[in-house]
């Protein structure tokens, strides 16, 4: 299970090695040149340096030693204390030293199982951190050396204590991970629980939580309700200061994202779906995408750098369709009857399952009496009452072209409903599908309709008045031209 | 044929001349690089036609080279008047003659296609030259190299060139096989085609020179051990330009100084440098001082007409006390004058040029050789003294090659990262050691250091400040820099015996011509000693005791002065040469000078002459130094 | 420097906070009233937002009232001669192409006598931000016509008005090679001044800035009375300058596509209504010295004594 993730773990130690390595050497390079310079503001006026500095030609005319008198007067000595001197030599050494360890350590995948004990892995955790904070430290004194800020009075004291919890996200980000393998196949309530904890000591370490089943398993229940387990996706909500990543070879950018996940300086969860032990590459394969598919296993990145609010950082993008609740697919072929059939199927947990062998039992085949069967999409939607007798199948493509319906056991419909709550919660917090959201862009389309029938009913109204308006003063206009006919006297206007 | 006469010499100059473009510098390149690989001492001076698109067969359209060769390792200069001429066509010959640089008694190898050929002026001038020359004593040896160049290539212009280099290898009889290796190094870029028929054609020039020739010549040559290199001075500058560290050159096109940053451009980047070819000369030099300001010192180089446009910035650089180095090739002047022909009246533009008082180092080198070697101390004074150093060439040592020991560059020293400690509590920006003027710099960077660098007048603060005494302490510390940096340099010293008659001194590159004219005249028993000066600005010390010693002084120098001859000049109204100008300020003696434009070096022969003709009319008078001196003045 | 060390610099306390009189050096002369104190004070808040060290800011000038500034700008300043501020600039990108420069000109310093540098130093792309402070007229040396003087106007070498329109350096920036960022703002607008002053400071390459601005002693009049009565309309993009509601007092805004150059050269060219904001941006233009420096190789000591013995190698005979 460990070989999913192995790649990128190495690929990010490997990285963050070489990083170290060149960073130490940089600074190396830096307070050498440090040196140099301090040898040079000594020594450059010495005759032979001046001699040498400026060559054959200056012998015959120039008298070197009388330029060394001329340019050594008045020159202040800006060399370095010797104090400094020392402590930049003892730095240039320890650096080195450093340098020699981390280019000799071996990037193979070491891991910590969450079976150990908490306080060991807290122990071992703040070990391989403290290990690379005094390359940071080291780091830091050669900066401030170099820069000639180094002040013994404060900086001695505040080094002295120095330990991982002072480097900043962007130093942590460049740690090579301390990963903690936990496997979470059946009942990993337990698992969950460790993880949290260990998660809210808020050591940066990185939890590589894999699984090859994707069975839950439930405490019996009378009905399909939610049922009150935590999962796994949930994780976020409670600890929001985690980085969380659910992937797996469906994913086209698995490694990429293995590699962000690996690099957050944030306490992490990755979770990741592994394939059974001797299943095929090809078949494991397809048995991801299918799980994706079915929101069996959905993908979701959640970084809580990313962005300021909650629905901004949880990325469900990687999912096919993460818009919908299920995915369609058109199943054709023939029926048992050999009657040709064409139908649209959602394609739910219990579509996925039917490919699963742990799941065999979980269907079978539907009695002849076909009154009681219920689509499972329907099923799921009923309310306890409507669900009274009935019995949820699904409709499946077989391998020879046929389509058959199987029915869908309480138990797998537990997890389906389960699944689809799941999903459903995902797609919200995600901000894909909010009934605030909703409510506001329904608001908004009647008022804005509202609004034009409005103003047509006003025209309306203004061009009923202006009618009647001139129809009122043709009228009174024709009645006055009568009048002086009959009259021959004018009105008055 | 009876067997060919050999001629053991000393020393022979010959000149290579042909149309533009006809290939004859590249023969003389070949020939150069024959003679010096043969262990010859070497000097050649370019011939340069005066116009870009001259017309074919004229006087105008004349390029080539002098080649001086010797057993001697070291030539100093371009010699006398040349003693064998290869010409492809008359004209090209007759341009020598005009130029005055042919002995009367010249060997003269010429093409002789045009004695037959169609265009009938062409034949007549053939003739009419060709007896010219007859008359005044040459040896004309005609040469059919067109038709024999033609039996081995298609396009006769192709090839002439090398059938020549072979043909003069075995005038001088030197070694063929060393001559095709030359040759294949020569067109090591082109293809397999191009260099077997270059080699072959040499081989033919060879055999013609063999079977045909009546006379050789012999220029014996000791090789050393030691590693030699020949190369043209703006070539040494480039190469010294690296060697001394700088790390930008920032230019603008203009003959002569051009092919210096050509040489540049090719090699700077792999050191860790570039050139940037700025938009005007104005440009260039600010882009040199805004590098040299943010601590690293920069490097520009020009000729005279771009020596005026950056003299406003000269200043700023001189009241700002930023580092700089400019070198100045040196070409005829005034206003465009002569582009590409040697003088030396760069001096006073050079110390003097900017407004107001502006004090600045110049140097001048005398040899190639000195052009490498010369940006090492330039640069180091320019940084340590905070000051602008101008290095005066010229043209003549910009193109001519010479052969010097290959400079030995294991123990170039490292440039010193930039000093970006902070500046110390109390640290001015011109921080004037009252002695001496010198101060340490701020440059960008350096924390607690921030200030405005202004050309206004200003005291050690960096603050614009307007009032009498600032002004004044200003300019003396500017000044005083000067003084400190004479105080460490060495009497010039002198070329023959420290006392005698007379004394000529000079600068730059005429220094072989003078000291081998001074020999020629100590050998025949004349009192006459030369002296060479590196530094102009400041004077080096000692000058008066020197003085003292010779009862005539006068420069030598390839600038203008009146000719006491002339109608109308007298000592009120004559204009002297520039250093001699300089001198008489400096040590108010009554120095002459031999001032003249010819647009070409001097031969050590005139002189000699001059020498002959001052020494003839001046013996025994008592030097103006020496009594000067003795009153106590 | 690598990311690492970067890091380390501002985590290890190296950088402190600068507050703006960090930023501050001798109390500024200019006459009361003079947009120049506004545009120093804009430069400081850039400076200290950014959080930058004194010591390591450039900036430079050439002649004139508005190349007093980095007297009054507590960096590393040169105050060049008249026309000449870029090729200075150019020369300490090229050397030290980390730290940042400013480059402050008024308008007789640029367009006239530094014409032919200012033309340049658009190609060259050189990432700086530049300022032109044009008062339309030569200030310092008391009131001669400048390149920009309004049309008729008197000056002391122009006593009977000026002979020619004046010109239009907006056009002229936009139509040469490389053209990477073109702002126009004034200094009677301080807030849209902060803005244009900051988005010019973020942009890679040469940021060219026009900053009207009127002389109160010899231009008074300048500017529609300095501003009340001069027609601008200010350009508006989302990535642009931000204008603020109170700016719409003074004129109109009009959407304008800032990446687009065929519109911004369509904006260049009209002057009135003048256009006020940010007229392009082209952040993927190279600059010069990063061009320059990428090219060349930088050897340890050992490898150039190799190399300077293959040159020489060249010109061996023997």
């Amino acid at each position: 299970m460990k070989e999913q993730i192995r790649q990128a773990v190495e690929d990010v130690w490997r990285h963050h090695c070489a990083a170290l390595e060149d960073a130490l050497a940089e600074s190396i390079g830096e307070l050498q040149d440090l040196l140099r310079l301090d040898d040079y503001k000594r020594h450059r006026h010495d005759p032979d340096r001046l001699e040498r500095a400026l060559g054959p030609l200056a012998a015959t005319n120039l008298d070197v030693g009388s330029l060394s008198r001329v340019l050594g007067k008045g020159t202040r000595s800006r060399a370095i204390a010797p104090e400094r001197l020392k402590r930049v030599q003892e730095l240039i050494q320890t650096l080195g030293e450093m340098k020699q360890a981390w280019s000799t350590t071996s990037t193979d995948f070491d891991s910590v199982e969450l079976e150990k004990e908490e306080n060991e892995i807290r122990e071992l955790a703040e070990e391989h951190l403290n290990r690379i904070a005094r390359v940071f430290r080291a780091l830091r004194i050669a900066q401030l050396e170099i820069r000639s800020k180094y002040e013994s009075e404060t900086h001695d004291a505040l080094f002295a204590d120095f330990d991982w919890r002072q480097l900043g996200p962007a130093e942590l980000r460049l740690c090579p991970p301390f990963v903690v393998m936990a496997r979470l196949d059946g009942d990993h309530g337990a698992q969950l629980r460790k993880m949290m904890s260990l998660l809210e000591s808020r050591v940066p370490m990185k939890i590589a939580a894999l699984r090859s089943s994707l069975r839950e398993a439930y405490s019996p229940a009378s009905d399909i309700e939610v049922p009150s387990t935590m999962t796994i996706e949930m994780l976020p909500l409670a600890m929001r200061g985690v980085y969380f990543l659910q992937t797996s070879v469906a994913d086209p950018e698995f490694q990429k994202h293995l590699f962000e996940g690996l690099t957050s300086p944030r306490p992490s969860v990755i979770s990741v779906l592994c394939p059974h032990d001797g299943e095929e590459q090809a078949a494991f394969q397809s048995r991801a995408e299918r799980a994706v598919r079915a929101r069996a296993f959905p993908m979701c990145v959640y970084d809580p750098d990313r962005a300021d609010g909650f629905v901004m950082c949880f990325d469900l993008s990687s999912n096919p369709s993460p818009d919908v609740l299920w995915i369609t697919e058109t199943l054709s072929g023939c029926d048992p009857q050999g009657q040709p059939v064409e139908t649209e199927e959602a394609f739910t947990f219990a579509h996925f399952a039917a490919s699963e062998a742990e799941f065999a039992t979980e269907l079978t085949d539907p009695p002849a009496v076909a009154d009681q069967l219920i689509p499972m999409t329907d099923y799921l939607g009923f309310s306890r009452r409507q669900r009274v007798g009935k019995l949820p199948f699904v409709t499946l493509a077989g391998t020879d072209g046929s389509i058959v319906r199987k029915v869908v056991s309480p138990v797998l419909a537990l997890q389906c409903s389960d699944r689809l709550h799941l999903w459903r919660t995902l797609q919200e917090i995600s901000g894909i599908d909010n009934p605030h959201v909703n409510t506001t862009r329904a608001k908004l389309e009647q008022e804005s309709g509202a609004q034009q029938e409005a103003l047509v009913k006003n025209m309306q109204q203004e061009m009923e008045k202006e009618a009647a308006r001139r129809e009122q003063a043709a009228v009174a206009s024709a009645m006055r031209r009568l009048v002086v006919r009959l009259t021959g006297v004018e009105p008055p206007p | 044929m009876s067997r060919p006469r050999l001629v053991r010499l000393p020393e022979h100059i010959v000149e290579i001349v042909s149309d533009a473009g006809e290939g004859a510098q590249k023969a003389a390149i070949a020939f150069a690089q024959l003679c010096a690989k043969a262990g010859n001492g070497l000097w050649t001076v370019e011939i340069i036609p005066s116009e870009i698109q001259p017309p074919p067969h004229t006087t105008a359209s004349a390029s080539g080279n002098r080649i001086r060769l010797a057993e001697r390792s070291r030539v100093t200069n371009a010699g006398n008047l040349a003693n064998v001429v290869l010409a492809f066509n008359e004209m090209a010959l007759l341009s020598r003659l005009e130029a005055g640089s042919l002995a009367d008694d010249v060997l003269v190898l010429i093409d002789d296609q045009w004695a037959t050929h169609d265009n009938e002026q062409y034949r007549l001038s053939y003739r009419d030259v060709l007896d010219r020359f007859r008359s005044r004593g040459a040896t004309i040896v005609e040469i059919p190299m067109e038709h024999e160049t033609l039996r081995h290539i298609e396009e006769a212009e192709r090839g002439k060139n090398m059938f020549a280099v072979g043909l003069l290898c075995a005038l001088y009889s030197k070694d063929l096989n060393v001559l095709q290796g030359v040759i294949r190094g020569i067109f090591e870029t082109k293809t397999r085609e191009v260099i077997e028929a270059a080699v072959k054609l040499a081989g033919a020039g060879y055999q013609y020179g063999v079977t045909h020739l009546e006379q050789r010549f012999e220029v014996q040559a000791f090789p050393t051990d030691v590693s030699k290199v020949a190369m043209n001075g703006n070539t040494a500058l480039a190469l010294g330009a690296v060697s001394a560290g700088f790390e930008l050159c920032s230019m603008y096109p203009i003959t002569p100084a051009t092919s210096a940053s050509h040489a540049l451009s090719e090699i700077f980047e792999d050191f860790g440098g570039f050139v940037h070819q700025a938009e005007d000369e104005i440009a260039a030099i600010g882009v040199a001082i805004g590098a040299s300001y943010a601590g690293k010192t920069a490097l520009t180089i020009t000729s005279g007409p771009g020596m005026a446009l950056k003299t406003e910035f000269q200043g700023l650089a001189v009241m700002t006390e930023t580092p700089l180095v400019i070198i100045d090739v040196q070409r005829g002047g005034p206003s465009t004058g002569l582009p590409t022909k040697i003088e030396q009246s760069d001096l006073l533009h050079a110390i003097y040029g900017a407004p107001g008082d502006a004090p600045k180092v110049v140097m001048a080198p005398s040899t190639i050789e000195e052009c490498f070697y010369i940006l090492s101390v330039a640069r180091k004074i320019a940084e340590e003294f905070r000051m602008l150093v101008i290095v005066l060439s010229d043209a003549n040592l910009a193109t001519g090659q010479q052969v010097f020991d290959r400079p030995d560059v294991s123990d170039t020293p490292r440039r010193p990262p930039l000093d970006l400690s902070p500046a110390p509590p109390g640290a001015l920006p011109y921080d004037w050691d009252p002695t001496t003027g010198l101060s340490q710099r701020l440059i960008p960077g350096q924390p607690d250091g921030m200030g405005v660098t202004t050309t206004l007048n200003h005291d050690r603060d960096g603050k614009a400040c307007y009032d009498a005494e600032r002004n004044q302490r200003g300019h003396t510390m500017r000044s005083r820099k000067l003084a400190a940096l004479q105080k460490t340099l060495n009497a010039p010293s002198v070329h023959g015996a420290p006392e005698g008659d007379l004394l000529l001194v000079g600068w730059g590159s005429t220094r072989g011509a003078i000291e081998e004219a001074v020999d020629m005249a100590r050998d025949q028993g004349l009192s006459v000693s030369s002296l060479n000066m590196q530094f102009l600005s400041p004077l080096p010390p000692g000058l008066h005791e020197i003085f003292a010693g010779f009862s005539q002084i006068i420069t030598v120098e390839l600038n203008y002065s009146d000719d006491w001859e002339d109608p109308l000049i007298t000592k009120d109204n004559r204009r002297y040469g520039q250093l001699a100008w300089m001198l008489r300020a400096a040590t108010l003696l009554d120095i002459d000078c031999y001032a003249k434009v010819p647009g070409r070096p001097y031969m050590p022969v005139e002189l000699f002459d001059e020498i002959k003709r001052l020494l003839g009319d001046q013996q025994g008078i008592e030097s103006p130094a020496k009594t000067l001196l003795a009153t106590g003045e | 420097m690598s990311t690492l060390a970067e890091l380390c610099v501002i985590e290890s306390g190296a950088v402190e906070a600068h507050s703006l009189d960090d930023y501050e050096s001798e109390k500024p002369r200019w006459c009361k009233g003079c947009g120049d104190h506004g545009v120093l004070a804009s430069l400081q808040r850039v400076l200290r937002k950014n959080n930058l060290e004194p010591e390591n800011v450039v900036s430079v000038s050439g002649i004139g009232c508005s190349s007093r500034l980095p007297h009054y700008l507590n960096t590393y300043g040169f105050h060049g001669i008249h026309g000449r501020a870029l090729p200075i600039a150019t020369g300490v990108r090229l050397s030290r192409p980390e730290l940042p420069v400013v480059v402050i000109m008024g308008d007789g310093d640029c367009f006239s006598i530094g014409g032919n540098h200012w033309l340049h130093a658009i190609r060259y792309n050189i990432n700086a931000v530049v300022l032109v402070l044009d008062n339309e007229v030569y200030a310092l040396t008391k009131m001669q016509v400048s390149p920009t003087t309004p049309d008729g106007w008197k000056t002391k070498t122009t006593p009977r008005g000026t002979y020619l329109q004046p010109m239009n350096p907006l056009s002229i920036v936009m139509g040469m090679t490389n053209v990477s960022f073109l702002a126009q703002t004034a200094t009677w607008l301080p807030a849209h001044l902060d803005e244009t002053i900051e988005k010019a400071w973020d942009h890679h390459g040469l940021s060219f800035v026009r900053i009207l601005q009127r002389c109160p002693v010899f231009m008074p009049k300048a500017f529609g009375d300095g501003g009340l009565n001069f027609p601008v309309v200010f350009l508006e993009h989302e990535d642009g300058i931000p204008v603020h509601p109170l700016l719409l007092k003074r004129g109109e805004t009009q959407a304008h596509n800032h990446c687009d150059i065929n519109e911004a050269q369509r904006v260049a060219v009209n002057v009135d209504p003048a256009p006020m904001g940010l007229l392009y941006q082209d952040p993927d233009v190279p600059a010069y010295e990063e061009i320059r420096w990428n090219r060349q190789d930088r050897p340890d000591h050992q490898t150039f004594i190799q190399r300077l013995d293959a040159a020489l190698d060249r010109y061996t005979v023997s």
